[in-house]
């Protein structure tokens, strides 16, 4: 049985539907030739709202009412992030007792959660998440662990710890200038780097692009822009591909593709192994 | 480039209808039909040449095994490596818990494909011992050609058991090809492995549609002509259904590839599956 709807559809020249389509409420806009440019047109965000939201997300993951968060969105159901949990008992093999991870913008432990019973038990777990005070602060108070800290800053994270990989997941997109994670990993030497859920344009021709993200509300409770850049191909690669290995580069587990403008972009999974001096 | 802008004016001015009788596309792949027996699509199926698929098979390995080539998928080369994490995940998971050996069959495995996309991510502190359980015209060509210290080729369950023990069972892209496979669940009751992996097998994505028996062709471009199988496709809760209250299931998700396909029995997608065997029964 057709639909009324789809028979319009089938019959109707496609050009004379374009004005009908519904508009997104959720995508990448743009591109500015500024971050600040991009800010000036963005709705911007509510820290304190979306922290909130974080709380409770975290809170009923906590408790086991929820199997897994994602964006502080909660599902009944387990996603896997197969490529980073790859990752990690990698570098598991390779360390003998101790997994030190340092989680750069690890929000209240998205990271963690996804990983932490996937890791063999006889590997003491210690994740260290870097965030804005705000979230420290929420942090320390609620939800650290013996498995999970909370820090301000590089100096802080790594001051007891010989930290075996930075994971940077879903972060460098919102940093304007990243020059000064560049300056922590010249001067830790971390021996891993993880990079996950990080946009970029397939086409190797694409340069990179600044533009605004739009989350629709059921993100964060109402609509939400964040500065986003796009990376072209070798971006991150060519600052790291001196000192570190790229042992994987795939798409991201959730396999997540965007049409921006007539250039694709999908989100990646990079794993670089630093090479013996 | 114009020929690409004409095509898009078509594309927006034309009603869809017209474009589908007037252009009908003739799929040179996918899964097709529904049928009652395996013999009812076998009929249907303009059947393959297994000589000529080993010979491109044996061609194929030659490169991978001397690094000619890096990475081959369906006996297919590609430039760039593909990365199969789910299995990454699970055997680096696996020898973390052991010391030691991991000792693993890999039931249908051809010449090595899984073995070739995860050796280098093995630590090489653990002894790997990987075991594949073929058709005798490939266990001949693996043992003439492609054994290593750690590759061996095995004719069937009974000649591997008489010698080793495994504690995985990698079941990669084969089940759906199996007219009757109730024989690899039975062997699962009787051996069983610490750990199964079931990777690359087509699943209905709704958990209300039955085990559904296709054809599936695929283009000249996989074996230098057109083939075709009578091929499962997979209701959620089938081949595990017997062994479900001695498995618990660490891992399920979407394959390496995130392969989904529309077909006419319902829309399916290629499953991985890692499973461990209860300790406390």
């Amino acid at each position: 049985m057709h639909s009324a709807k789809s028979i319009l559809k089938s019959i109707i020249p496609p050009i004379l539907l374009k004005p009908f389509k519904r508009k997104n409420d959720w995508g990448w806009f743009g591109p500015y030739d500024t971050w600040q440019a991009a800010e000036k047109n963005a709705i911007g965000y509510d820290a304190e709202h979306i922290l909130n939201k974080m709380q409770n997300a975290f809170r009923s993951l906590n408790k086991g009412e929820k199997a897994f968060e994602l964006d502080t969105i909660l599902y009944d159901e387990k996603k896997y992030n197969t490529p980073l949990l790859f990752a990690l008992n990698h570098i598991a093999s390779q360390t003998k007792e101790q997994l030190n991870i340092i989680d750069f913008g690890g929000s209240l432990g998205s990271s963690f959660y996804w990983s932490k019973d996937y890791i063999p038990p006889q590997f003491k777990l210690n994740w260290s998440i870097i965030e804005q005070k705000h979230i420290v602060k929420a942090g320390r108070e609620e939800f650290e662990t013996e498995q999970l800290y909370f820090y301000n800053t590089f100096e802080e994270a790594v001051q007891n710890t010989s930290p075996d990989v930075l994971l940077l997941s879903s972060v460098m997109q919102y940093i304007e200038q990243p020059e000064f994670i560049f300056e922590a990993i010249e001067q830790y030497k971390f021996p891993y780097i993880i990079i996950d859920r990080t946009p970029y344009f397939e086409n190797p021709e694409a340069k990179s692009a600044i533009t605004i993200q739009l989350l629709n509300a059921h993100v964060y409770g109402k609509p939400t822009t964040l500065t986003c850049r796009i990376f072209s191909q070798n971006d991150l690669i060519k600052q790291l591909e001196n000192n570190y290995e790229l042992l994987i580069d795939k798409v991201n587990f959730e396999n997540l593709k965007y049409d921006f403008y007539g250039e694709q972009m999908y989100f990646r999974f990079l794993f670089f192994k630093l090479k013996k001096s | 480039m114009p020929n690409r802008n004409m095509k898009q004016l078509i594309k927006d001015f034309v009603p869809p209808v017209v474009v589908k009788t007037f252009f009908p596309k003739k799929p040179d792949w996918g899964w097709f039909g529904q049928y009652k027996t395996w013999e009812d699509a076998k009929k249907q199926t303009q059947g393959y040449d297994a000589n000529h698929i080993l010979e491109k098979k044996k061609a194929t390995f030659r490169k991978i095994k001397s690094g000619e080539a890096v990475y081959e998928l369906d006996s297919i080369i590609y430039k760039k490596k593909l990365f199969n994490t789910p299995l990454l995940f699970s055997l680096s998971h696996i020898a973390n818990k052991k010391s030691g050996s991991l000792t693993l069959i890999d039931f249908g495995g051809s010449l090595g494909s899984s073995y070739y996309w995860v050796k280098d991510f093995i630590s090489p502190q653990i002894k790997l011992d990987w075991n594949i359980i073929e058709q005798s015209h490939i266990v001949e060509a693996g043992k003439a050609e492609f054994e290593t210290d750690s590759l061996h080729f095995y004719q069937n369950f009974e000649s591997f058991k008489a010698v080793k023990k495994a504690d995985v069972l990698l079941l990669s892209g084969v089940i759906q090809c199996i007219s009757d496979w109730q024989f690899i669940i039975d062997e699962i009751k009787e051996s069983q492995p610490e750990y199964i992996i079931i990777d690359r097998t087509p699943f209905f994505k709704n958990p209300d549609t039955a085990d559904s028996i296709s054809v599936q062709l695929l283009n000249a471009s996989v074996y230098g002509q057109p083939s075709s199988f009578p091929c499962w496709i997979f209701n959620q809760a089938s081949i595990i259904f017997e062994i479900k209250n001695e498995y618990e299931t660490l891992v399920d998700c979407e394959n390496f590839e995130h392969l989904n396909h529309d077909y006419k029995g319902g829309e399916f997608y290629f499953r991985f599956l890692f499973l461990k065997r209860k300790t406390n029964l």
